[in-house]
C-alpha cells in the first residue's frame, strides 16, 4: 500500500512543480501570456479593432490562457475547480495588472526606461501574484472546507508534544521514539499530518498503535505549518493539555531539550527554544538560511518591538492560558510567520515570554519546507500583525474617547482652514496681491511662499548657488516625501496639501501622547485641541513640513520615553531632516536617557543614547548630502545669510530696528510675528508652572528666542509651532474653563482670519 | 568604566553613524544638480570674484563704447559724455532719453557682473536649461549662458576655460544688440585704488 501512494506521488511530482519551481512555472507561465497578449492585441488592431477594445481582448484571452496552463501544470495537483477558481484568477489577475501598472508609472518617474520599468514591474509583482493564487484560487477545497474532529477529554493529561508532518516518513519514528523516553507518562504527542504522499501518516498511525502515548490527527491535504498547528493546538486544548510543546518532525529540534522547555514554563507563560541565545546554536544551516533566519528575526523584532532573540523558530511550550489567549482570535498566518504571530500574541497579552538555549541542527532526511512564498508572507505579514496589534489595543484603549475628541479638533480646524482658504481665492482678496504667486485654486494660498521652493526641490532637486537665495536653505525630509507621492501620480501641490493635513491628525494624536508624560490626562487632550487650533495653525495645512515635523518631533519622544530606541532614532533623525528645529529635542531627550541610564543594560544603554543624539545626525547626514551633491557642506548656513538670517552679537539690536521701521517696509506681519513671540513666552512661563521639564523649556525658548539673535523676528510665529511646550502652557492655562472657552474662540477665529489674509503677506 | 560608558558610548557612535550615513543616503532620492546648475554657479562665482571695463556695444545698429566703474553698491556705466545709467541690482536709472527696452537692453550689455550675476541666478532659480552650447568666438571655445527669463532672451558668452566673461547678445522682438566686454583699465598706475577699477 506504502509503495502504491509513493509511486503515485512521484508521477504527481513529474506533473506539479513545488516549492521555488512553482514559481517560476508560474513566471514561464506569465511569460507566455505576454506573448499571446501582445499577440491577440496586433491582430485585434490589424483586424480594425479600437484600442480599448483591442487592448481588452488581449487581457481576456491571455488571462483565459494563463489559467488554463496554470491549472494543468503549474497547480496541476490542485482538485480543478473552474467555477470557483476561474473568477478568483481573474480578480488576481486584475490586482497583478493595477500593481504593475502603478509600479511602472513609478519607476518612469524615478527616469528608469520604460523597457527597464516594465521588467522591474514585473519582477516585483509576479511572486504577488503567484502568493494570491497559491493561497487564495488555487487553494484546495477539501483543505478549504475540512474540519478537525472533537478529541476526547484526557484526565491528567500534562504536556501534549504537538507535531506537525508532511512527507516526514524518515524522521517520524526516531522522533516518536526519542520523545517516548523523555516524557513522562502524563504526557503524550500528536502527529498532525498533511496526506504527506511518502505515508508519514499511515506510519505514524501504526507507531501509535505500537507506542502508545501518541495521537495522530489526519488532515486532507497540504495547506500550511500555521493551519496545521492550530488544528492541533485546539485538539491538545480539547484533550486537557495543560502544556502544548510544538517542535519539528525532522530532528533538528532535539528531543532531549523538551523536558527543559516544559520545566521553563513553571515561571512563564511561553518557552522558546532559542537558537540565539547564550548557550543556543544552530549547526547544518548554510550561511544563506542562517542569514535570512536572523534578518528574519530582527527584522520581526525592530516592527513589533518583541525582545525576543529567536522569532522565527518552532521549538515553544505553551501554557494552556497563553495558547487560548493566542487562539482567542483566528490566526492569519500559515507558513513561518506564524510561529512569529503566536510569540507575538503571548507578548501582547502581557504574559512572561521565556528563551531556553537549544541546539538546533538542520534536518538529516527530508527536503526543507521553505519557499519563497513563506519568505515573502513573513515579509509582509510582520508589519500587518503591528498594525492589527496597535488597532486592537486602540480599541480596548480609554484613550480611544480622547483621541476621537482631537480627531474632531483636527477636522474642525482643518474646515476653518481650508473654508477660510476658499474665502481668501473666491472672495477677492487674493486680487489685492501677490496673486500671481497664489494662483485662484483652493490649495493657491496654501502651496505659496515656501511652498515654491519645496515644490521646486522636490521636482528638479537642490541647487546652491553661493551667497545668493537659494534652495539650500530648506531642508530635505518634506520635498523627498512630496517628490515620492508625485511619483505615485499625485500633483506635487495638491498631494503635499492632503498630506500635511492628513499627518496633522496622528500629529496631533502624538503631540497629546507627549503631552501625557508631563501633564494630566485632560491637561494634554486641550494641549491637541488648541495646537490644532493654534492662530497661525494654517501653516500645518500648507505645502510646510510643520505637520510632518510635529508628527515626528512627538513620536521620536514619546518612543524614547517608552524606551522603543529603534523607533525613537529613526523618528529623531526624520524630524531634524524636516526642519532644525527638531535638533533641540536633543536637551529633553538628553535628560530621558540619563534618568534611565542606571536601569538599562550596556547594549540599550547603546541604542538610547543613539535615540538622544539621532536628531543631530540627521542634521549631520543633510550637511554631508550637501557636501557630496552641492560641495558645500555648509550651504544650508550660507543660504540662510542669504536670507538675511546671519547671527550676530547684535542681532536683536538689528532685530529691533527692522521691527521699528515695519511700517516703513510695508512689513506689518512683523509686529504680528514680534507679538507671538511674547505670547510664546508667556505661555512658557506657565509651562513651567505647570512643571514641564526645563529640558524641554530651554528647547523650546531656543527656538523662539534664537532666530531673533539672527537679526529679524520673520517668521518666528511659524517657528513657535514646533516649541511644544507652548501648547503645554495654554492647556494649564486652560483648566480654568472661561480660560479654555476663550482661547478656543480667539484661536478659531484668529485661525480663520489669518487664513483669509495669507494671500497678502509672508506667513 | 569601560564596560558600563565606553562601550555603550561607543555602540552610540557606531549606530549615529550609519543614521548619519542614511540621511544623507536618504537625500539621493531627489535629483541631483545638473550640469547646467553646476556650471552656473561655478560662473556666479566667477562673476562676484571678477569685475568687467567697458562694452563696446552695437544696440539697435548704433554703437556705443561704455565704461563702467563702481559708486557704493551699485554700478555707474557711462556712454560717452553726458549719457550714463546707474545699476543697482536689476533696477536701472538714468536720465537719459531712450525707450525703457533699450535702456534695458544697454545695462544688459554694458556687463555690470552683479546685473548678469542677479539674472543669471533668476535664470537658475525658474529653471534648469542654462547652456546653450559652445561656440567659436574670436578664435576661442566659448560656452553660451541663458540668463534673465526668455524675453527678452539675453546670452552671456564666458570663455569655456576660465568662464569670464567675454561677450553678451540681446535679442527682443524689436531690436538686438551684442557686445564685446573690456577688461577693467590699469593704465592708471601702481597706486590706483583697485576698488574703484570696473563692476
Amino acid at each position: 500500500m506504502l509503495e502504491e501512494i509513493q509511486v503515485t506521488t512521484a508521477l504527481a511530482r513529474l506533473r506539479a512543480p513545488a516549492g521555488a519551481v512553482r514559481l517560476l512555472a508560474f513566471g514561464a507561465v506569465g511569460a507566455t501570456g505576454y506573448v499571446v497578449n501582445v499577440g491577440v492585441f496586433v491582430a485585434a488592431r490589424a483586424a480594425g479593432a479600437p484600442t480599448l477594445a483591442a487592448s481588452t481582448l488581449a487581457f481576456a484571452v491571455s488571462a483565459a490562457s494563463n489559467f488554463a496552463l496554470n491549472t494543468r501544470w503549474t497547480f496541476a495537483d490542485v482538485p480543478r475547480r473552474p467555477r470557483v477558481q476561474a473568477p478568483r484568477f481573474l480578480c488576481v489577475s486584475l490586482v497583478a495588472l493595477g500593481a504593475t501598472l502603478l509600479a511602472v508609472s513609478a519607476l518612469l518617474g524615478a527616469g528608469l526606461s520604460p523597457l527597464a520599468a516594465q521588467i522591474c514591474a514585473i519582477v516585483g509583482v509576479t511572486p504577488l501574484s503567484f502568493v494570491l493564487n497559491r493561497r487564495w484560487a488555487f487553494r484546495p477545497a477539501a483543505v478549504a472546507a475540512w474540519a478537525p474532529p472533537a478529541a476526547e477529554p484526557l484526565p491528567g493529561l500534562r504536556a501534549m508534544v504537538v507535531v506537525p508532518t508532511y512527507d516526514e516518513a524518515e524522521n517520524i519514528e526516531p522522533l516518536l521514539t526519542a520523545l517516548g523516553r523523555v516524557l513522562g507518562p502524563r504526557d503524550r504527542v500528536l502527529v498532525v499530518d498533511d496526506a504527506s504522499p511518502d505515508g508519514t501518516g499511515e506510519l505514524a498511525d501504526s507507531l501509535a498503535r505500537k507506542l502508545g502515548f501518541v495521537d495522530v490527527l489526519h488532515r486532507p491535504g497540504k495547506d500550511g505549518l500555521g493551519r496545521a498547528y492550530v488544528d492541533g493546538f485546539r485538539y491538545a486544548l480539547q484533550r486537557g493539555a495543560r502544556l502544548v510543546v510544538e517542535m519539528d518532525a525532522d530532528l533538528s529540534h532535539r528531543p532531549d531539550d523538551v523536558p527543559r522547555l516544559i520545566a521553563a514554563c513553571d515561571g512563564a507563560a511561553l518557552a522558546i527554544g532559542s537558537r540565539y541565545v547564550a548557550g543556543g546554536s544552530a549547526s547544518g544551516l548554510s550561511r544563506r538560511r542562517q542569514l535570512l533566519s536572523r534578518a528574519g528575526s530582527a527584522y520581526a523584532r525592530l516592527l513589533l518591538g518583541v525582545r525576543v532573540r529567536d522569532l522565527t523558530d518552532g521549538f515553544k511550550c505553551f501554557r494552556r492560558e497563553a495558547l487560548e489567549a493566542v487562539l482567542a482570535r483566528p490566526l492569519r498566518s500559515a507558513g513561518y510567520a506564524f510561529q512569529i504571530e503566536t510569540t507575538y500574541r503571548v507578548a501582547r497579552a502581557g504574559l512572561d515570554v521565556v528563551e531556553v538555549p537549544i541546539a538546533f541542527a538542520d534536518r538529516r532526511a527530508g527536503s526543507s519546507k521553505m519557499s519563497a512564498a513563506i519568505a515573502l508572507e513573513a515579509l509582509v505579514r510582520v508589519p500587518s500583525l503591528r498594525v492589527e496589534a496597535t488597532l486592537a489595543a486602540l480599541r480596548a484603549s480609554a484613550r480611544s474617547s480622547a483621541w476621537s475628541r482631537i480627531a474632531v479638533a483636527w477636522a474642525g480646524s482643518r474646515l476653518v482652514v481650508l473654508g477660510s482658504a476658499y474665502l481668501a481665492v473666491h472672495g477677492g482678496v487674493v486680487h489685492l496681491q501677490h496673486h500671481a504667486q497664489t494662483g485662484r485654486t483652493l490649495v493657491g494660498p496654501l502651496v505659496a511662499w515656501d511652498g515654491r521652493w519645496y515644490t521646486m526641490i522636490a521636482s528638479r532637486g537642490y541647487y546652491f548657488l553661493p551667497g545668493r537665495q537659494s534652495d539650500a536653505a530648506f531642508f530635505p525630509l518634506y520635498p523627498i516625501a512630496l517628490r515620492l507621492l508625485h511619483l505615485t501620480g499625485a500633483s506635487i501641490a495638491w498631494g503635499g496639501v492632503v498630506l500635511s493635513n492628513l499627518v496633522l491628525l496622528p500629529a496631533l494624536v502624538l503631540l497629546y501622547e507627549l503631552v501625557r508624560t508631563w501633564l494630566p490626562e485632560a491637561d494634554a487632550r486641550r494641549a491637541a485641541i488648541y495646537a490644532a487650533f493654534f492662530p497661525l495653525g494654517f501653516v500645518f495645512s500648507m505645502l510646510y513640513p510643520e505637520s510632518l515635523v510635529l508628527a515626528l518631533v512627538s513620536a521620536s519622544f514619546v518612543a524614547l520615553v517608552r524606551r522603543r530606541y529603534a523607533l525613537a532614532t529613526i523618528a529623531g533623525a526624520l524630524a531634524a531632516l524636516g526642519r532644525p528645529e527638531a535638533a533641540f529635542v536633543v536637551l529633553p531627550a538628553a535628560l530621558v536617557v540619563r534618568r534611565a541610564w542606571p536601569t538599562l543594560a550596556p547594549r540599550a544603554r547603546a541604542y538610547a543614547l543613539a535615540a538622544a543624539g539621532a536628531p543631530l545626525a540627521g542634521v549631520l547626514g543633510f550637511a554631508l548630502y550637501q557636501a557630496a551633491v552641492l560641495h558645500a557642506g555648509f550651504a544650508y548656513e550660507s543660504a540662510q545669510s542669504a536670507w538675511g538670517r546671519r547671527f550676530g552679537l547684535l542681532g536683536v539690536q538689528r532685530a529691533l530696528g527692522e521691527l521699528r521701521h515695519a511700517g516703513r517696509i510695508h512689513d506689518e506681519w512683523l509686529w504680528r510675528d514680534a507679538a507671538f513671540l511674547g505670547a510664546y513666552l508667556a505661555c512658557l512661563v506657565l509651562a513651567r508652572r505647570a512643571r514641564v521639564p526645563w529640558p524641554w523649556l530651554a528647547a523650546a525658548a531656543l527656538i523662539v528666542v534664537l532666530p531673533v539673535e539672527s537679526g529679524s523676528f520673520t517668521s518666528i510665529g511659524r517657528f513657535g509651532l514646533l516649541a511644544l511646550p507652548v501648547y503645554a502652557g495654554l492647556a494649564y492655562a486652560g483648566r480654568h474653563r472661561a480660560v479654555d472657552l476663550a482661547v478656543k474662540l480667539a484661536s478659531a477665529s484668529l485661525l480663520a482670519a489669518f487664513t483669509i489674509l495669507l494671500p497678502l503677506h509672508w506667513p | 568604566v569601560i564596560r558600563r560608558v565606553a562601550l555603550p558610548a561607543a555602540g552610540a557612535a557606531a549606530v549615529l553613524a550609519a543614521v548619519t550615513l542614511g540621511a544623507a543616503g536618504l537625500g539621493s532620492i531627489l535629483r541631483p544638480p545638473t550640469p547646467d546648475v553646476v556650471l552656473a554657479a561655478k560662473e556666479l562665482g566667477v562673476l562676484d570674484a571678477t569685475r568687467n571695463g567697458g562694452a563696446l556695444i552695437v544696440l539697435a545698429g548704433r554703437r556705443l563704447e561704455a565704461r563702467c566703474s563702481p559708486d557704493g553698491r551699485a554700478a555707474l556705466v557711462s556712454f560717452g559724455r553726458a549719457d550714463r545709467i546707474l545699476v543697482r541690482g536689476t533696477r536701472v536709472r538714468s536720465r537719459w532719453a531712450v525707450a525703457p527696452p533699450l535702456l534695458a537692453a544697454a545695462a544688459d550689455l554694458s556687463g555690470v557682473h552683479r546685473l548678469l550675476a542677479a539674472e543669471l541666478a533668476d535664470r537658475v532659480r525658474s529653471t534648469s536649461h542654462l547652456l546653450d552650447g559652445t561656440v567659436r568666438w574670436h578664435g576661442r571655445r566659448v560656452l553660451l549662458l541663458r540668463i534673465g527669463g526668455d524675453r527678452p532672451r539675453v546670452d552671456l558668452l564666458v570663455d569655456a576655460a576660465t568662464l569670464r566673461p567675454v561677450a553678451i547678445r540681446f535679442r527682443a522682438r524689436q531690436f538686438r544688440g551684442a557686445s564685446t566686454l573690456l577688461p577693467p583699465r590699469l593704465a592708471d598706475g601702481p597706486l590706483v585704488d583697485v576698488r574703484r577699477i570696473g563692476c
